[in-house]
């Protein structure tokens, strides 16, 4: 028994086994659920790659896996990511639980989370890209809404995320040879375009990010949710591995002012089209642009400040997006009209899920007291000395968002007859405060979860100095 | 490789794709992409040992197949964009394409340090493949796109990396983009499994 095999490759094959019993939709949920919660906890319990006492026997927990001359490592400094990825996934199984998605999203789930974190393990890291499609590719089952039609967004979704690839692909090849002799100018400037264009694609970078939107109208909320939040992450691990890894891409003057005219153009975009959709679910897609957005830009921070301001940003991003498409996930049992109109009269209607939805979008925005506050006055502050024009693009972009959950708000709050929609069950009332309050404790008490997060990225050690 | 074999290579490269591009029957474009594949192999196993060299042609003809299976139930009358103009369009694009790879591959060549062919068959397919992207909507089009695209920048890629498991990954890739072709355009998104 070694890391990998627990937090790889067990989870696909329970997830195997859970596809063949998937018509038993509630226990697979709470299987997954509770599996997840378990490889969760063993992460934070286990010391990965160092001998475990029990009693007098003593058990060792390698870190490697060697598999056809390449290997999977998970090492000690892997254990909060683990956490941080299994904790995730067991929410978005319990959250399945209780509403109505296809059987086969929650093995497929599972599977993929061991696939992605397969991606995060993989040595040499170049193979990441490859094992990111293959779940780009595994995602597409349970994208499909059997309610629509035509789903352009899922189509443009594979064609951006299978274009992102190649580049990737080219780009490690370049660098790699940077290891073996010293890489010229025009090398790093041909390498650097590979790298930047292949994660343009795959975290949806301005203007390619039209599949965001499309496609977190069209899918079901509880997926377009799980892929949003695991797929950016990966993604953002893998580009903090690539510049963890090659001193000289660090050192490149382009790279950093890079991601925060990017970051900065993402947030601005994102917040002013949010402002003008007509259709809750594409708020929610600009909403995860956003986030993105918000997390590049952190990165063109270099040094320690970039990096605390980024790993402070992920919990709350998730927490907003887990929010939204529970919020949403409770709207889309009685109805699949997502137009902004359908939302007349919920707050009175449905209070929880109205707040749900309106505190997500305030929290992204960076509102004071909520989860995202500190890390937005942050980068605000931090970013204005490096370009002041960047900082008004994430004012004027932030603004716009919390402008979009204001119109949601007075939207929600006009007078309506609509009596048909069922009253919020308990257990909703009760996840959608619990989300709220934790994301007004991250606000309020952000040093208190800082000393965990800080944990997160210990392992990217050239990157923190 | 003899010129006259590097010659017939690219031109069949040609051929294969702009059928891919101009015919709309499913069964010609699945041919064509099976010919493709065909012209894949014959280059990499030029320089890779011929069992390597041999996953690109049984991954490519296995998507093939796959593909084909979920088409087989479809009418033989098959909607036929026969307008002129639209003809006139995509040949000309078709060979607008092609003369642009033959521009710009020294170019490349200088970035990438393929073999010449490689280069000239792997930009041909990216070409055409991001053609075919660019202008359908229909799920088995794009899919179909999305597969010429992958197998000219596996062609480009081979040259400059020879490692097995990389190459099982990519056919691995390949076939699953076939079967997720055939889920979504096929029999199996007709009874989606709620």
């Amino acid at each position: 028994m070694n890391a990998p095999i627990i937090w790889i490759f067990i989870p696909i094959l329970i997830s195997a086994v859970l596809f063949i019993f998937r018509k038993r939709e509630r226990l697979c949920a709470f299987l997954a659920g509770f599996i997840s919660l378990f490889l969760a906890t063993l992460a934070l319990v286990l010391p990965i790659g160092e001998p475990i006492k029990l009693g007098t026997t003593q058990i060792n927990l390698p870190s490697e896996f060697p598999i056809l001359g390449r290997k999977f490592i998970l090492g000690p400094g892997d254990g909060p990511i683990l956490f941080l990825l299994y904790v995730i996934g067991a929410y978005w199984f319990f959250s399945s639980a209780f509403f109505k998605v296809r059987r086969i999203v929650v093995p497929i789930e599972l599977g993929l989370i061991g696939l992605l974190v397969a991606a995060l393990a993989v040595e040499p890291f170049l193979y990441t890209a490859l094992i990111i499609e293959i779940a780009v590719i595994a995602m597409i089952p349970i994208l499909i809404n059997p309610e629509q039609i035509e789903q352009k967004g899922l189509l443009r979704y594979l064609i951006f995320q299978t274009l992102g690839m190649p580049f990737i692909l080219l780009a490690g090849w370049f660098l790699a040879s940077g290891e073996i002799t010293p890489i010229g100018e025009t090398q790093l400037i041909q390498s650097s375009l590979l790298l930047g264009l292949g994660f343009a694609f795959w975290l949806g970078v301005f203007p390619l990010y039209t599949w965001i939107p499309m496609m977190a109208e069209e899918a079901h909320p509880q997926v377009s949710g799980f892929v949003f939040s695991f797929l950016s992450l990966v993604t953002f691990l893998f580009l903090l591995n690539f510049l963890n890894n090659y001193a000289w891409l660090r050192d490149f003057a382009v790279i950093y002012p890079a991601f925060r005219w990017l970051g900065s153009i993402m947030i601005l975009t994102g917040g002013v089209w949010s402002l003008f959709q007509d259709n809750v679910q594409k708020i929610f897609g600009f909403m995860v642009l956003i986030t993105n957005g918000f997390l590049l830009m952190a990165l063109g921070i270099s040094g320690a400040d970039g990096m605390r301001i980024f790993t402070n940003s992920l919990l709350p991003r998730m927490l907003s997006i887990a929010l939204m498409s529970f919020s949403l996930m409770i709207l889309n049992e009685d109805n699949s009209n997502w137009s902004v109109n359908s939302l007349i009269g919920l707050i009175r209607e449905k209070p929880f899920v109205s707040a749900g939805i309106i505190v997500a979008v305030i929290s992204v925005s960076g509102f004071p007291s909520l989860a995202s506050f500190p890390e937005v006055y942050q980068l605000a502050k931090l970013i204005s000395d490096f370009s002041p024009f960047t900082s008004v693009f994430l004012f004027f972009g932030e603004l716009a968002l919390f402008g979009t959950g204001i119109r949601l708000l007075s939207i929600m709050m006009q007078p309506s007859s609509n009596e048909d929609l069922r009253k919020e069950k308990s257990l909703e009332r009760f996840v959608i405060i619990s989300l709220i309050v934790l994301l007004l404790l991250f606000g309020l008490f952000p040093s208190f979860f800082s000393n965990f997060l800080s944990n997160l990225f210990v392992k990217f050690t050239f990157l923190l100095r | 490789m003899t010129p006259l074999v590097t010659i017939i290579l690219i031109t069949t490269a040609c051929l294969a794709t702009l059928m891919l591009f101009l015919v709309e029957s499913w069964r010609w474009n699945i041919a064509g992409l099976a010919i493709q594949y065909l012209v894949v192999f014959l280059l990499v196993s030029q320089i890779w040992p011929l069992g390597l060299a041999t996953i690109k042609l049984v991954a490519g003809w296995m998507a093939c197949a796959v593909l084909a299976i979920s088409r087989k139930d479809m009418s033989l009358k098959e909607p036929v964009y026969s307008e002129r103009s639209v003809q006139t369009f995509r040949i000309l694009l078709g060979v607008l394409i092609i003369l642009v790879v033959f521009l710009i591959a020294p170019t490349i060549n200088t970035w990438i340090p393929a073999p010449q062919p490689f280069l000239m068959v792997g930009l041909i397919l990216t070409g055409m493949g991001l053609m075919q992207l660019g202008i359908s909507q229909q799920p088995f089009k794009i899919i179909l796109g999305l597969l010429i695209l992958l197998s000219g920048f596996e062609t480009i890629y081979s040259s400059l990396e020879g490692s097995a498991l990389l190459a099982g990954i990519l056919a691995v890739i390949t076939l699953a983009l076939g079967i997720v072709g055939s889920y979504l355009t096929g029999t199996f998104s007709e009874k989606v499994e709620y």
